[in-house]
């Protein structure tokens, strides 16, 4: 738990202090996403495929650029619109650029979120998206592997349906191809933003 | 010539503001049948009263309320926005990313060029009809 609180305090640091800073310079500051003040580890967690199929983050993940979420396909806003953004910049990228990036998202809604309903939610942003889904202490686990704060049901607020949403992580995070934890996508984040990023994180750890 | 620059004048000092309650900029994105979509709009309280939404609906979700949505400590949650208000000669935006208009249970897919009907029930205006463009989701 020590280690967890230390981790999510260094990436509360590196995001409240850009938030303080002027617009970032892009000659000492190459990504729109928050960059970590230091690199970590990439989790190591297994989760089910959207084949059935058992699914090891870190050794399915490595030497990609990793661009991991959590989230579910009844969310309205903010998890389609972080799929399709990065689904359009990576139909729109070389193919030396897209076939280096592999794009992760994790149900956190396991209950309702069944293999075909994430495989139609994800189709609908890229073939290149990757679904996972787990029973939810498998998920919370890999939420707590990448460093996240669980996420969770919210009861409180009934949707007029009488169902529910889910509180959850809003970050995307960024593992570049060294298996590092370097940059944080936050919520908000522009297509833009993502096109002018991608082909820079794709480079991290290749020899110059 | 002095009633035509008072007209110049006037017209640059007020910008045109409808004096009713209006709904515009409406559209959707896509969605599956049976599952959750968002819808945005700006209203515009052109009157000279508070305004308050009672509710929305819409032929194509049994269920449409409007949420707002918030990040919090990395979180993201949305709350229900009960009746809001939009105060004389304000508006209120639903936009990407922001609050919105959620719709639930969908009664068929929703596709880029598909209209969506809704209608805003307005508690001093009354209804309010409007057809929001489906369009893909980051178009």
């Amino acid at each position: 738990m020590r280690t967890l609180l230390s981790c999510l305090a260094l990436l509360s640091v590196a995001a409240c202090g850009r938030g303080r800073e002027p617009a970032p310079d892009p000659k000492t500051d190459p990504y729109k996403g928050l960059e970590l003040l230091q690199p970590m580890g990439k989790p190591n967690f297994t989760l089910t495929d959207l084949d059935g199929h058992d699914f090891n983050f870190r050794h399915e993940t490595d030497g990609y650029l990793t661009l991991l979420f959590f989230g579910y396909t009844n969310c309205p806003d903010v998890c389609p619109l972080h799929m399709a953004n990065i689904g359009a910049v990576l139909r729109a990228a070389p193919p030396e650029v897209a076939n280096r990036v592999k794009v992760v998202f994790v149900t956190t809604d396991p209950e309702r979120d069944s293999i075909p309903i994430l495989k139609a939610f994800l189709g609908r942003f890229s073939p290149q998206i990757i679904g996972l889904t787990g029973t939810p202490a498998e998920i919370e686990a890999a939420e707590q592997a990448a460093r996240l704060l669980p996420a969770y049901r919210d009861t409180v607020n009934k949707l007029p349906s009488g169902g529910y949403s889910v509180g959850h992580a809003a970050q995307v995070l960024a593992f570049t191809p060294d298996d590092s934890l370097r940059v944080i996508y936050p919520f908000g984040i522009r297509q833009q933003d993502w096109a002018d990023d991608i082909p820079k994180l794709v480079r991290v750890g290749m020899p110059r | 010539m002095h009633s035509l620059l008072l007209f110049i004048v006037t017209a640059c000092a007020r910008p045109a503001t409808p004096s009713t309650v209006v709904v515009r900029d409406a559209r959707a994105f896509e969605a599956h049948q049976g599952g959750t979509g968002a819808a945005y709009v700006t209203i515009i309280n052109g009157t000279d009263s508070t305004e308050a939404l009672d509710s929305v609906t819409s032929a194509r979700s049994r269920f449409v309320s409007a949420h707002a949505q918030r990040e919090t400590n990395g979180y993201v949650t949305m709350t229900p926005l009960d009746h809001p208000t939009i105060a004389a000669h304000d508006s209120l935006v639903f936009t990407p990313g922001s609050d919105h208009l959620m719709l639930e249970d969908l009664d068929r897919d929703l596709k880029a060029g598909d209209q969506v009907p809704l209608t805003f029930w307005f508690h001093r205006a009354g209804p309010r009809q409007v057809t929001a463009l489906v369009t893909p989701y980051g178009s």
